[in-house]
C-alpha cells in the first residue's frame, strides 16, 4: 500500500501531471491552490465541478467525497484584488460575509464535513489540450465537425476552436444546442432565418478583445459562448451582425459552456488517481425562463 | 453634464421606479409599487416569481430576463439591486426578490442559488443591462428638452440585444441537473 492521498499530496501529482510549467501565484491572490480546508486532509474522493454551490457539495458528502476541484469561487467573488478584466464590483465586505445567513450556513457545512475545495483554472487552461473547449465541442456533438489543424497530434489545443457545420439556419441550430446541452436559458443574437456554417467555440467569460481574436479568422458565422459583458462583448456581437460581418451568437451561459470541461478534468484526474473515486458533478444551470 | 453625474442623480432612482411602475415603456402596467422607507424596495400585489419576470419583461420591454429561484415562489417585496453583488447581498434579507441588471454569474447568481438550497424562500430576477439603464435615458431626453428647444430630442431604445428561444418541453420542463457522466 503505497502513502495516504492527502490533498498537499494531490496538489504535488497534480501539478507533476499537468504537462505545462506550473504558474504558482497570481497577483490576484487568487491561485490554484486549497481555498478552504487543510491540506493534510485524507482525501476521500474528489468532484469535479463547475463552481462548488451547495447542491453539489451536499452530493459529494452524500457520496463520500471530500475534495472538490473546482473552477469559480466558493463565496461567490474571485477577491478583493480581481483583475479589472473581470468587470466585477467589489467583493462583499467581511462583515456582510460573516452575518450573511447563506455563507454561515455552507461555511458550517464545509467545517463539519472538513471539506476540501480547490481552484484548477490558471493551470487547466493553457494545457495542450484544451479540456474546456474539448468538452464542450464533444458535448455539443460537433467533434466530427472540427477543424483540426494539420499537422497537430492534438486537435484541440487552445484557441484551436472553429467548426465547421452542415449549413443549417440559425433557428434550426439553436434546437440542436438547446438539446444537446439541455440549456433552458440561452440567449441569442441574430436572426433566426440566417444560415451558418462555420463556427466558434468560446467559453466562460467573453470580453470584446476575445470577439475581436476569434472573427480575425474568415468567414465565421456564429460565435458559441458563455458570459459576455454587456457594455462590451455583446453590443460589439450584434454591430458585427448589424454591419453583416457575422450572423449572430449563442450565449450559453458561464457555468453552461465550462461545465463539459469539469468532466475532462475528471477523465484526465483518473489517469493518475487511482485510489478514491473521482466523479464529475455538474452544478447545473443556474437559470429559469419559463414559468 | 457626465455621464456619472447624471447616473448618481437620475438613473437609478428612475430605473427603479421604471421597473416597477412608472416607466412609461411598455404596456400594461398593472403593478401599483408603494416604495418603501427610501430605499429602492418596493411592495407590489402578490404574484410568483415567474409572473414578476412577465411583468417586468412587458413593462421595460425585455425579452432576456432570467431568474433563479422556484419560479411558482410567492414574492411581495421588490429591491432594486444593482449590478455588484454586495448590494444585492445586503438587500436580500429585506425582500422576497431582487432584480438585478447584468449581475456577474459567478457571483449574485451564485449566491442567490446557494440562499435557496439554504432553504431561503429568495429569488432574483436578472435583466439585460440595457433594460435597466433604458427607461432613465428616456428621462433624460424630458429632461434635456428642459433646456434645450432649439433642435429635436429625441430617445432611441438600443433594444434588449438577446432573444431567448423557447426551450423544447423536455429542456423546460427537466429537473437543473444535466450531463452527469463523463
Amino acid at each position: 500500500m503505497s502513502e495516504q492521498l492527502t490533498a498537499s499530496r494531490l496538489l504535488e501529482r497534480r501539478m507533476k501531471n499537468v504537462g505545462i510549467p506550473w504558474q504558482s501565484q497570481r497577483a490576484d491572490g487568487f491561485d490554484d491552490g486549497i481555498h478552504m480546508g487543510h491540506p493534510d486532509t485524507a482525501v476521500t474522493g474528489i468532484v469535479t465541478t463547475f463552481t462548488p454551490t451547495f447542491e453539489v457539495l451536499k452530493r459529494a458528502v452524500a457520496t463520500g467525497k471530500n475534495t472538490i476541484i473546482c473552477r469559480e469561487t466558493r463565496f461567490y467573488s474571485r477577491g478583493e484584488r480581481a483583475p479589472l478584466y473581470f468587470r466585477n464590483g467589489p467583493a462583499p465586505p467581511k462583515d456582510l460575509l460573516d452575518k450573511d445567513p447563506t455563507v454561515r450556513a455552507k461555511r458550517e457545512f464545509i467545517d463539519f464535513h472538513g471539506l476540501v475545495i480547490i481552484k484548477l483554472v490558471d493551470n487547466w487552461d493553457p494545457r495542450k489540450t484544451d479540456g474546456q473547449l474539448r468538452g464542450l465541442a464533444l458535448a455539443l456533438g460537433w467533434g466530427k465537425y472540427h477543424l483540426g489543424r494539420t499537422g497537430e497530434k492534438d486537435s484541440y489545443g487552445p484557441g484551436n476552436a472553429y467548426f465547421s457545420l452542415p449549413r443549417v439556419s440559425l433557428g434550426q441550430l439553436l434546437r440542436q444546442v438547446q438539446t444537446s446541452l439541455h440549456v433552458r436559458s440561452l440567449r441569442v443574437i441574430g436572426d433566426p432565418q440566417s444560415p451558418v456554417s462555420k463556427v466558434v467555440v468560446t467559453q466562460g467569460f467573453l470580453l470584446v478583445a476575445e470577439v475581436q481574436r476569434v472573427f480575425k479568422e474568415p468567414g465565421v458565422d456564429l460565435l458559441v459562448g458563455g458570459e459576455p459583458v454587456e457594455w462590451e462583448a455583446s453590443e460589439y456581437l450584434e454591430d458585427l451582425v448589424a454591419a453583416k460581418m457575422a450572423k449572430g451568437a449563442i450565449l450559453l451561459g458561464n457555468e453552461v459552456s465550462e461545465e463539459p470541461g469539469s468532466g475532462e478534468m475528471a477523465t484526465w484526474l483518473k489517469t493518475f488517481v487511482t485510489e478514491v473515486p473521482v466523479e464529475w458533478i455538474s452544478a447545473g444551470e443556474p437559470f429559469w425562463t419559463a414559468s | 453634464m457626465t455621464f456619472n453625474n447624471w447616473s448618481r442623480r437620475e438613473i437609478g432612482r428612475l430605473a427603479a421606479a421604471g421597473l416597477v411602475g412608472a416607466s412609461s415603456r411598455g404596456q400594461g402596467a398593472r403593478i401599483t409599487a408603494r416604495q418603501v422607507s427610501g430605499q429602492p424596495i418596493y411592495v407590489i400585489p402578490e404574484t410568483t416569481l415567474g409572473g414578476a419576470r412577465r411583468e417586468v419583461q412587458t413593462k421595460l420591454n425585455v425579452r432576456s430576463a432570467r431568474m433563479v429561484g422556484d419560479p411558482n415562489l410567492r414574492v411581495t417585496r421588490v429591491g432594486r439591486g444593482g449590478h455588484c453583488i454586495a448590494q444585492c447581498m445586503a438587500m436580500a434579507p429585506n425582500v422576497d426578490v431582487v432584480i438585478g441588471g447584468e449581475v456577474r454569474e459567478w457571483e449574485t447568481v451564485e449566491y442567490f442559488r446557494d440562499s435557496v438550497a439554504t432553504g431561503e424562500r429568495k429569488g432574483l430576477i436578472v435583466l439585460p443591462h440595457e433594460g435597466g439603464e433604458e427607461a432613465g435615458m428616456e428621462e433624460c431626453a424630458r429632461w434635456v428638452r428642459g433646456f434645450v428647444t432649439e433642435v429635436p430630442i429625441e430617445f432611441i431604445a438600443s433594444g434588449d440585444p438577446f432573444w431567448i428561444p423557447q426551450p423544447s418541453h423536455e429542456v423546460r420542463t427537466a429537473p437543473t441537473k444535466r450531463l452527469e457522466t463523463v
